[in-house]
């Protein structure tokens, strides 16, 4: 099962630049908010001091100000004082004096100017002349008049301090008023300043976040056309791709790897990928590998086979080159793999085959030779070099061949061959007789087939031989063998005619002079016992003549000689007649004969012939069934008659039951029952010649049943050539 | 028909000779001829037999050609001839060439003389 691919940790790599550039975005709008804000905390602190020192000012004014009105109303209440000597009105000058001196001490609590502290020193110091000045003509009030002239004194005295005290505060107020206005003129030009700089600022921020913007716009436009691009290649590649350290461990892998590998890419990073390689394959590996990082080749190419958890191993394909990373660790590889299992069980089914093939060609049992069109031959098999004696180091052209094996010829064979070559046709069956490596000559039945092109253009031809030299001198033996056979079977029959005529010629006079004999005995007065003895020899000669004439029947008849004469023939009277021939025979024999007559059984047939069958069924049941009775039946049906023969002798195990109607055969041990065997096989010969047929039932023991059926009305047979009767050969 | 003069037509003497002496026994007067060229010229010589036994198998001049020579000539032409062939199929030539009759040979020598007689009766009566 195939593992779903995770690629968190392999993108998480990938996205390092991006997260680097979102970083370096953050930090920047994140200084520019604290800066931003610093700013303006920054710029708010200061109006703010800038406004409490303004009020300070305002405040300070204020109570010179109200110092200088107090000093004015202090003037002008002493000279009442004075004047009217009012003792009232010097509990109120008390009193502003009592203001006065708390406004003052209030304003020199303030002012940490020292010029100022001066002037309002020399202030105290007048307002304390001044209280003297009254506390010396009136301290506790008034407790004789003065004078005029006393007041007139007095006020010349207390007159210029007042004016002094006045001119002195009012100095001050001057001096305060115009640092007021000095301090309200550079609050007014501290925030223009400050609405520039933060305009300043803004347009900074804005130019600097605008930059910003265009280099994070353009870093990603180039991750989307180059990083993002070669990620979704590596994440989703049809091939494994993967990087791997110096030491040969996965330090990345893509989907498609693991897939290959049947793992998934967390379990395979990390780990060597020797250890996945099949235990035969690990060498090559380790040496590819280490030609790679020693610089001695820039890429390996290797296929090997990766072990699975099953115990099975995957054809793969390797190819890995080296890349130097800038500042790293070290050196990667970068390695690309494919799952060549297809292609190898390809390559391995197609190896097969050309294998398969190539035995084929030399396993094949016909000579046969493979060769290009400039006629370099490629290939001759086992069977080539069997026949001819030639292996291919021999002939390397087909030039050489020809020289050796056509020798004259050899131009005319290689025209031939060029021929063929130029037209690319067929040549089929052309015999060739060929000079072997051992000077033997061999005929050869030729086939050439075109058979394509080979990859540098040249044409391919297969020429497949056959040795007909064997066969032909298997047939030419055949055939001599065959004529031997003829020969010899004429001489037999030749002899077998010859034979018969020559032994029944003199039968005739013995019996001749035999039967003379027997007629002459009766009147020499002769012996019964020399007449009995005249009429065995007479048996003898007829027996025989017998014999003599079922030899010729065999000649005969082996030749093709059963001529047929038929004319109308009555079954019942051939019967009848045999039946006569062979009563003293089944008499002596101990056969009872049974005849039954269903029907006359009327034919078309050649009565000798039949004579001849019926006799040889009679004779064989009477020979074989002797001293039991033999049934002899005639029936018919319509378009046939039929004759059964039945004995209850000896009988015909099945095996022989077939062979008997073979010429020469018998059932029996031809010591017990004399005969040549032929009886049987000339009977069906004459029954088929009638177009009939003859079967046989018969049990061992039980006897035997023979029985012709024989056709009213045979289809007319094709007559032999030899003359008008069937005894012509001589 | 006791007298009856034959002529016996075949190769083998031993034939010839053992026919001879047991028809001459029965009292029949007996030509012989070792061929049927030999028969010709005998018959033409004036020999004249009732019967001619004829071989078929013969050197020179065999049966049938005796026999078409016989029927060519219209002196001979008139005398009955009885087959006597090894051929099993004699009955068959018999009617074929127009004989009187056919024995085959080894002939039974009682079959011979009671088909010998029959035929005399026959031209006798």
């Amino acid at each position: 099962m195939l593992r779903t691919p995770d690629n968190s940790s392999s993108s998480l790599d990938a996205v390092r630049p991006v997260r680097k550039a979102l970083s370096v975005l953050a930090l920047t709008i994140l200084a520019a908010i604290v800066w931003s804000l610093g700013s303006v905390i920054v710029l708010t602190n200061f109006a703010e001091r800038q406004h409490e020192s303004l009020d300070a000012e305002v405040r300070d004014l204020l109570i010179a100000q109200n110092l200088a009105r107090l000093a004015e109303r202090r003037g002008l209440r002493t000279r009442e004082y004075v004047l009217l000597q009012d003792t009232n009105s010097r509990v109120s000058l008390q009193g502003d004096r009592l203001e006065f001196q708390q406004e003052l001490d209030e304003l020199r609590a303030r002012v940490k100017d020292p010029q100022d502290e001066q002037v309002l020193t020399n202030i105290a110091a007048i307002q304390e002349h001044i209280r003297q000045e009254v506390d010396a003509i009136a301290p506790l009030g008034f407790d004789e008049e003065l004078t005029l002239e006393e007041v007139r004194l007095f006020l010349t005295e207390i007159d210029p301090l007042y004016v002094e005290l006045e001119t002195a505060l009012g100095a001050y107020v001057e001096r305060r008023y115009a640092r007021l206005n000095e301090l309200s003129k550079r609050l007014a030009d501290g925030r223009e300043n400050m609405r520039r700089w933060v305009v300043a600022s803004l347009i900074g921020l804005a130019l600097f976040g605008f930059f910003i913007g265009v280099l994070i716009y353009r870093l990603l436009r180039s991750l989307n056309t180059s990083e993002l691009r070669y990620l979704r290649t590596f994440n989703r590649a049809p091939m494994g791709m993967a990087y791997v350290d110096s030491e040969g461990r996965w330090i990345r892998i893509n989907p498609r790897y693991a897939q290959i590998l049947d793992r998934s890419p967390e379990e395979l990073v990390g780990r060597k990928a020797i250890d996945f390689t099949h235990p035969e394959d690990k060498d090559a590996e380790r040496l590819a590998l280490a030609d790679l990082l020693a610089g001695r080749t820039d890429m390996i190419t290797l296929e090997k086979r990766h072990m699975r958890d099953d115990g099975t191993s995957l054809p793969i394909r390797v190819t890995a080159s080296l890349a130097r990373e800038r500042g790293a660790a070290g050196n990667y590889l970068i390695v690309i793999s494919e799952d060549i299992s297809e292609r190898k069980a390809a390559e391995e089914a197609r190896r097969r085959a050309e294998e398969y093939f190539q035995n084929a060609l030399e396993m094949a049992p016909l000579p046969i030779v493979v060769y290009a069109s400039n006629l370099e031959i490629l290939h001759v098999n086992r069977a080539w070099t069997q026949v001819t004696g030639y292996s291919m180091e021999e002939i390397p052209t087909v030039q050489d061949w020809a020289r050796l094996a056509y020798g004259d010829k050899a131009d005319e064979v290689v025209a031939t061959a060029q021929e063929l070559v130029a037209t690319e046709r067929h040549l089929e069956q052309a015999e060739y007789t060929v000079r072997t490596k051992s000077g033997e000559l061999r005929t050869l039945l030729v086939n050439s087939s075109f058979l394509g092109h080979l990859s540098d253009g040249r044409g391919l031809r297969m020429t497949t031989a056959i040795d007909l030299t064997d066969r032909i001198r298997a047939e030419d033996e055949r055939r001599k063998l065959l004529n031997e056979l003829q020969e010899a079977l004429r001489i037999r029959d030749d002899f077998l005619s010859i034979a018969a005529h020559e032994l029944r010629t003199p039968l005739t006079p013995l019996r001749l002079q035999l039967g003379s004999l027997q007629r002459k005995l009766p009147d020499a007065g002769g012996d019964p016992k020399i007449a009995d003895k005249i009429q065995q020899a007479l048996n003898q000669t007829e027996r025989l003549a017998s014999l003599v004439d079922k030899l010729l029947d065999v000649s005969r008849i082996s030749g093709g000689k059963l001529v047929l004469e038929p004319e109308e023939v009555s079954l019942e009277a051939v019967v009848r007649d045999v039946l006569g021939q062979f009563a003293i025979k089944a008499e002596r024999l101990g056969c009872e004969i049974r005849l039954q007559i269903d029907d006359p059984g009327l034919g078309d047939w050649d009565p000798l012939r039949i004579e001849q069958a019926v006799s040889n069924l009679i004779s064989n049941a009477l020979k074989y069934g002797a001293g039991h009775p033999v049934e002899v039946r005639v029936n018919g049906t319509e378009n046939e008659a039929t004759l059964v023969v039945r004995d209850y002798g000896i009988g015909i195990a099945s095996p022989h039951r077939e062979r008997v109607f073979e010429r020469f055969e018998r059932a029996v041990s031809s010591r017990h029952y004399g005969g040549f065997g032929i009886g049987l096989w000339l009977t069906r010969e004459i029954v088929l010649a009638h177009g009939g047929r003859i079967d046989l039932e018969s049990e061992p023991g039980q006897g035997s049943a023979f029985t012709i059926r024989l056709p009213r009305h045979p289809r007319p047979q094709e007559k032999m050539t030899h003359g008008g009767h069937a005894f012509t050969d001589h | 028909m006791a007298g009856m003069h034959l002529l016996i037509i075949d190769d083998e003497e031993d034939i010839r000779f053992a026919l001879s002496e047991i028809l001459e026994d029965e009292g029949y007067r007996v030509s012989t001829a070792a061929d049927g060229e030999d028969a010709i010229g005998q018959l033409r010589e004036g020999v004249r037999p009732d019967l001619i036994l004829l071989d078929l198998m013969m050197p020179r001049m065999d049966g049938r050609a005796f026999r078409e020579a016989q029927q060519a000539d219209p002196s001979l032409n008139e005398i009955p001839v009885l087959l006597f062939s090894a051929y099993s199929d004699v009955h068959q030539i018999a009617r074929e060439l127009d004989a009187v009759g056919g024995l085959k040979k080894p002939v039974d020598i009682n079959e011979m003389l009671d088909t010998i007689d029959r035929i005399s009766d026959s031209l006798g009566a």
